[in-house]
């Protein structure tokens, strides 16, 4: 039968190469638009996430009402405030930190963590002055945490830890500030102290709010420089899947008063427009399944009307209701099978001129995922539709009565 | 030996019922040539589908060699229609992708015995005057070759009995009558038992019996050579 299926389909050229096309099409098009889409997704997170942190410990800000209270001016009494308290205390540093160490030394999905302190100051050069954020950091377990030494176009990361006052810049507000490398800045604290920082690395990652609000120094000089001798702002924390963040930020947030947060919680827009593109992806699989479906229902429906008297002498000869299934859902499995395998290759070389193409911005070029799940998908999804769509004709083909053919042709 | 054995065959067709066959009983031994003749809707081609399992009866039951054809399971029944049946229709039924040799072979491939049954194949092809279509493809040929190549098919397993249809019907004379002298010679040297349906009293008077329905009875079951007589079965 398998040698009938395929005369079948090579004496109708015309069907086959059509279906055929169809196919590596779809197979094609699902490959290039999933390929763009988590490309585009993984280099948000990769972007995201190994330049912050997978997940952000830091002191959570208690707001002060009336329950702040209860209990402390009056016990066991009701208290009916004239004018009720309100106000937020701002916790500018984490009072556990040697706990949270030790918590997360225990943690198995650690991969590494690192402290920091973070302050808000004011980068000036002559007469330039911009708002910055200023992160203190230990080079040698930050590099653990996150990969933004591979965002560093001038200079190293150890740079920073080789002194005092040296600071690592994004390009962009180097160039804003005036500044050049190995030149110095003028750091203005709240409290109107002025330190001067000299840059001596630059770093580059494409994201213009970090770029141009984020400045690294070591943990030390930026404890003298805001004058917060022993404080720790927040712990960042890299696990061994990026996927457990959520998770294993919600178990730890219940087991602390801190702020546990991961890179996806504190980016709920991201988020949403992360799930949001599943989404799409998701609905353009379904409907590529469905076109490819309806392609080859619709021509195996018509060649099973058109070959019904062969289905007939095929049935007298002794071929059985499976075998003339086999016959119809086998054409369908190859045209998959082939459909599928070409496709993967068209869509793999769409997949690498998409990739060629310069953008001005993030990576420079179109971000593509090259995930080998999405070769595996596409070519499942055509292999299953078009299996899924042969069975039906197929079936009718297997239930067709041999002697209602021959009366019918007679 | 019984070939054939029909007890009291029986088949309605619609609602209300329409008897096509009326308890239609004979038998045919084994290397029979037997011609079953009438006229338009005597019943002789619906025996023929019911003789040969592609039909089931009303009631009664037909023995092929010994086996009831209705009540064999499945597999036994299209094993049995492989190898021990074949069957010839008006229209030749080719299927149109493969050449005359492939189409000839079709009843082998099911068990996987293509290669073995190829000489017998190409002796057909030899024999019924095909040799110069052996890669054509049906509609390549004309229909009295595409007629005998689907002869050529039906016999290719050497069937012990061979079911036509008014095989002759869309044939010119020529052609008609090659197709029986390919008849006539299976079931003599191969003693291959065949039951024609035809309406050509020509050909049915060379066959070696002849069944005679009317209104879905047999009106007369007669050797050949009673037939001057007028003998009845």
């Amino acid at each position: 039968m398998l040698y009938l299926a395929i005369r079948h389909l090579v004496n109708r050229p015309h069907q086959t190469v059509l279906t055929f096309i169809g196919l590596i099409l779809g197979a094609a098009g699902y490959i290039v638009f999933s390929g763009l889409q988590i490309g585009y997704s993984d280099y948000v997170v990769d972007r995201l996430v190994n330049v912050d942190a997978y997940v952000r410990i830091s002191p959570r800000d208690s707001i002060i009402d009336e329950e702040t209270f209860k209990d402390i001016f009056f016990p066991g009494t009701a208290v009916r405030w004239i004018s009720p308290p309100s106000g937020r205390v701002y916790n500018s540093y984490l009072s556990n930190v040697q706990g949270w160490f030790e918590r997360l030394k225990a943690e198995k999905d650690v991969v590494a963590y690192s402290p920091q302190l973070i302050r808000e100051v004011i980068f000036s050069n002559g007469k330039f002055s911009y708002p910055v954020r200023l992160v203190g950091i230990n080079t040698a377990t930050q590099r653990r945490v996150t990969n933004m030494e591979r965002d560093i176009v001038e200079g190293t990361l150890d740079d920073v830890s080789r002194g005092d006052s040296l600071v690592l810049i994004g390009r962009d507000l180097m160039k804003r500030l005036g500044a050049r490398r190995h030149g110095t800045v003028n750091v203005i604290n709240p409290d109107g102290t002025v330190f001067q920082a000299k840059i001596v690395s630059v770093y580059h990652t494409g994201i213009k709010e970090i770029d141009y609000r984020f400045v690294y120094s070591s943990l030390s000089t930026v404890q003298k420089i805001t004058r917060s001798p022993g404080e720790i702002s927040s712990i960042v924390v890299r696990l061994a899947d990026v996927n457990a963040s959520a998770e294993t930020a919600t178990r730890w947030q219940r087991l602390s008063s801190d702020k546990v947060e991961s890179w996806d919680q504190s980016k709920e827009d991201i988020r949403v427009t992360l799930k949001t593109q599943g989404i799409v992806r998701n609905a353009t699989t379904f409907t590529i399944m469905l076109i490819i479906a309806f392609g080859i229902y619709n021509i195996l429906n018509m060649v099973v009307n058109q070959k019904k008297r062969e289905i007939a002498i095929l049935r007298s000869l002794g071929y059985s209701e499976g075998e003339t299934i086999f016959l119809f859902l086998v054409q369908g499995m190859i045209l998959g099978l082939g459909g599928g395998l070409f496709g993967m290759l068209v869509g793999g070389i769409a997949c690498h001129y998409i990739e060629q193409i310069r953008i001005g911005v993030g990576a420079g070029h179109m971000p593509m995922s090259w995930d080998y799940a999405i070769y595996l998908k596409a070519f499942s999804i055509v292999l299953v539709s078009s299996v899924i769509a042969s069975f039906l004709p197929a079936r009718n083909a297997g239930r067709l009565s041999p002697i209602e053919i021959i009366r019918w042709s007679a | 030996m019984i070939a054939i054995e029909c007890t009291g065959l029986v088949k309605n067709f619609g609602d209300p019922p329409t008897e096509v066959l009326r308890s239609v009983s004979f038998r045919v031994k084994k290397g029979e040539f037997v011609a079953i003749t009438g006229r338009s809707g005597s019943g002789k081609s619906t025996l023929l589908y019911v003789m040969s399992g592609l039909d089931n009866p009303t009631a009664g039951e037909v023995r092929l060699l010994g086996e009831n054809i209705h009540t064999l399971d499945k597999k036994r029944l299209h094993r049995f229609r492989n190898l021990r049946m074949g069957f010839v229709f008006q229209f030749h039924y080719l299927i149109p992708e493969l050449t005359a040799l492939d189409n000839i072979l079709m009843p082998a491939r099911k068990y996987g015995v293509e290669k073995e049954k190829l000489p017998r194949a190409l002796d057909f092809l030899a024999g019924f005057e095909l040799e110069h279509c052996t890669g054509k493809y049906p509609s390549q040929m004309s229909g009295g070759e595409q007629q005998r190549v689907a002869v050529a098919r039906a016999l290719l397993m050497e069937p012990d009995i061979l079911f036509a249809d008014e095989p002759t019907g869309n044939l010119d004379s020529v052609n008609g009558e090659k197709v029986l002298s390919i008849f006539e010679k299976i079931n003599r040297e191969r003693r291959t038992t065949i039951l024609l349906v035809t309406h050509e009293k020509d050909f049915a008077a060379r066959a070696g019996r002849e069944i005679h329905l009317m209104d879905g009875k047999i009106v007369y079951d007669r050797a050949q050579s009673d037939a001057r007589a007028g003998a009845v079965r």
